[in-house]
């Protein structure tokens, strides 16, 4: 399963077109997933295998507010079990509130929400990894962020630029942490565009799949629009410079900070009994 | 909140903890010598039977039954001295509540062949006939996880022959010790190996794995009080 790259990139100027709206909903022939949701590992706090992976593609702005999922033979063709079994995770996420169903000729079940963990799901789920796999994580994060911004110093046009200054403005004009989550993940994710490479963009949408939630909750890092502007100001400058080694950098700091602050988060989280 | 321990309570909690495993290693140490030791006078090259290895898994079993915090155990004989159709390796893991004996590629012309006797924990244990906490390393082609070997000399009248030893993975040693650690000056402190490795660590940019030639600027290194072993914690100065 592979994302669907070229749809949704115009060959001109390799921006990601706003996507339409509610009602003219696009209509999808499968879910597009990526990184966790692909290798079937349930997100936070779903019971339903599928719901998640649903959730996960709604989340990473595959499946944007108001497009319309595949119907439930396709989603059953597709994740290869029973209609029935669908039908149980459709159910959990429209009393998730994600998505809702309507009947008749236009009907289907559409996305109504983007999906964002509760605090205490966010508390729950730091509390049970481990310091050294959110080390690990920001070892991957540091090390394909800089190949990306390294590609992107010497690829980028001004529409990408453009397109990345929208998207840090965006950022700070949205309203709350899910939003905030939302189009955080929208700027890295235009940067891997802007990289001009399917492989990285695939690696960097896992990537803000598992992070972006913990970085944007109140349970998590709780990163706040200024904090993030700064970094992405400096990251956007470099850009315009086509200064590598300057957008490596604070593409690092960028990335460890939000790092150290969830081991700080998980840490002031615990008051472990101590065992042997 | 407590209030900050000062850190020579802490090196001290950290050395008793670590003591308690070496104790741990010795015990079950001289368990496995009571069912190895045998085979000296008969055969020149060490051969653990079906019998016998039903007893190791015994003293294994109970050893990891015993201490949670610990994932593996197990002995290691130095290849030469092992008959070539017995393992070298007589190892343990922790399989649910119950525990299992690992398999290695023992075939030097294997692509994934476990070359174990390059490895630090071999290296330290037998080589060096010390007590040596290896790592945190990748045991690729052993069991695949992040970890630490704890061992020390396995020694058969008088012959160190091999090494045993004890796995504690670092996710755990972090639920173990971070309570510890978090008890420094601004809860920030790391334990750190003999060669400058990062065990476990309460400090983002000094996290497990990374490596300190001095104490980075603004910290400083204490050295824990363990027998023969040159363990440190790093914590804030003041």
């Amino acid at each position: 399963m592979s994302l669907p790259l070229v749809e949704r990139e115009t060959a001109a100027s390799g921006v990601v077109p706003e996507v339409p709206p509610y009602p003219e909903s696009r209509m999808h022939s499968h879910i597009p997933l990526v990184g966790e949701a692909a290798s079937g590992v349930i997100p936070l706090g779903y019971e339903h295998s599928h719901a998640g992976q649903i959730a996960t593609a709604i989340s990473l702005g595959e499946l944007a507010v108001g497009d319309r999922l595949p119907a439930e033979s396709e989603l059953a063709d597709q994740f290869g079990v029973a209609i029935a079994t669908i039908r149980k995770s459709l159910a959990e996420l429209r009393d998730k509130g994600l998505v809702e169903t309507h009947r008749g000729r236009s009907g289907g079940t559409f996305v109504i929400k983007v999906p964002f963990p509760t605090s205490n799901q966010v508390s729950q789920y730091l509390d049970g990894i481990s310091i050294v796999n959110l080390r690990d994580f920001g070892d991957e994060r540091v090390t394909i962020s800089r190949g990306i911004v390294h590609l992107a110093c010497q690829r980028a046009q001004a529409a990408s630029l453009q397109a990345l200054e929208r998207a840090a403005d965006r950022l700070l004009n949205a309203e709350d942490a899910s939003a905030q989550a939302s189009e955080y993940s929208r700027f890295h994710t235009q940067l891997a565009v802007a990289a001009q490479s399917p492989r990285l963009l695939r690696l960097q949408m896992r990537l803000l799949s598992e992070i972006t939630s913990l970085l944007w909750s109140p349970g998590g890092a709780g990163m706040t629009p200024a904090l993030v502007q700064r970094d992405h100001e400096v990251i956007l400058e470099a850009l315009a410079q086509r200064d590598v080694s300057n957008a490596q950098q604070s593409m690092e700091r960028h990335v460890q900070d939000g790092i150290y602050r969830l081991i700080d988060a998980k840490l002031t989280l615990q008051n472990r009994p101590e065992t042997e | 909140m407590e209030f900050a321990h000062t850190t020579t309570e802490i090196t001290q909690r950290l050395s008793d903890w670590t003591e308690n495993i070496f104790d741990g290693v010795t015990q079950v140490r001289t368990k496995f010598v009571n069912v190895v030791e045998q085979h000296v006078e008969k055969s020149p090259k060490f051969y653990v039977s079906s019998a016998e290895r039903k007893m190791l898994h015994e003293v294994a079993a109970e050893h990891l039954a015993a201490r949670p915090a610990t994932d593996g155990v197990g002995l290691i004989f130095q290849r030469e001295l092992v008959h070539a159709s017995s393992p070298a390796l007589e190892w343990w893991i922790r399989f649910g509540d119950h525990c299992r004996w690992q398999e290695f590629d023992n075939d030097p012309s294997s692509p994934r062949f476990y070359d174990y006797e390059q490895l630090e924990w071999f290296r330290g244990g037998f080589g060096a006939e010390a007590r040596t906490i290896a790592g945190p390393y990748i045991d690729y082609l052993g069991v695949d996880e992040y970890i630490t070997t704890w061992v020390i000399p396995l020694v058969v009248n008088h012959k160190t022959v091999g090494v045993v030893g004890a796995d504690l993975k670092v996710d755990t040693l972090e639920k173990c010790l971070i309570p510890i650690l978090q008890k420094a000056p601004n809860g920030r402190a790391a334990l750190v190996n003999e060669g400058g490795r990062v065990i476990v660590s309460t400090i983002g940019p000094y996290g497990s794995g990374a490596l300190l030639e001095t104490a980075p600027p603004g910290y400083t290194l204490q050295p824990l009080c363990v027998a023969d072993m040159d363990l440190q914690l790093l914590f804030e100065k003041s």
